[in-house]
């Protein structure tokens, strides 16, 4: 595994339920990309979740990945890939902001995601809620 | 900035004076470098410890 690697919420999900791939990426030295309405998301989970160490895992988030913040070029190109993909904009935001950061190979749990073709990017499905 | 002296084995100090030459840097710098990266690295290594104790408690609900 080499390069930057971006991963969704549902990675971190994955990640929750033990999933033997997420944990093997999580566990490798990969240089791991999010983004952060994945901060945004995570949070209302773990609060849901009843996880009174949500903050302190949220900034534990922000030291093992690199966060990309939203940009007016981001949120552009957010618009075209959801454009183009009939894909959600909570979606489209998050893979438009691993793109920007250049990444790869993207990590999802989100069946829009999974079903995108993009060239010269590899999305690797988990297994999740979405199916 | 404080200074501070220490000492190298001389095989060690010789491969750190090549790689300082090769990048350009001070010995110095690289040396503050590596001990910076060093620490990031063992603070990243304890974040994703306790990530993943709070995350893996119980699976998140979707």
């Amino acid at each position: 595994m080499s390069g930057l690697i971006g991963v969704d919420t549902g990675f971190f999900l994955a990640l929750s339920q033990k999933d033997k791939t997420a944990l093997a990426l999580f566990e490798s030295p990969a240089e791991l990309v999010t983004s952060v309405l994945v901060l945004y998301e995570l949070q209302k989970k773990l609060r849901e979740g009843d996880r009174p160490r949500w903050r302190e895992a949220l900034a534990d988030l922000e030291r093992v990945a690199c966060v990309i913040p939203l940009t007016s070029g981001v949120a552009l190109k957010a618009g075209e890939i959801a454009h183009d993909n009939a894909l959600p904009a909570g979606a489209a935001l998050i893979i438009a902001s691993l793109l920007d950061a250049g990444c790869r190979t993207i990590y999802t749990t989100d069946n829009h995601l999974k079903r995108l073709e993009l060239r010269g990017v590899e999305i690797i499905g988990l297994p999740g809620s979405d199916e | 900035m404080p200074a501070v002296s220490f000492y190298l084995k001389q095989e060690v100090l010789d491969a750190v004076r090549a790689k300082a030459k090769s990048e350009n840097l001070p010995v110095s710098r690289l040396i503050s470098q590596a001990v910076e990266r060093l620490l990031e690295s063992e603070e990243r290594r304890r974040a994703k410890s306790r990530l993943l104790e709070i995350l893996t408690q119980r699976p998140l609900g979707v």
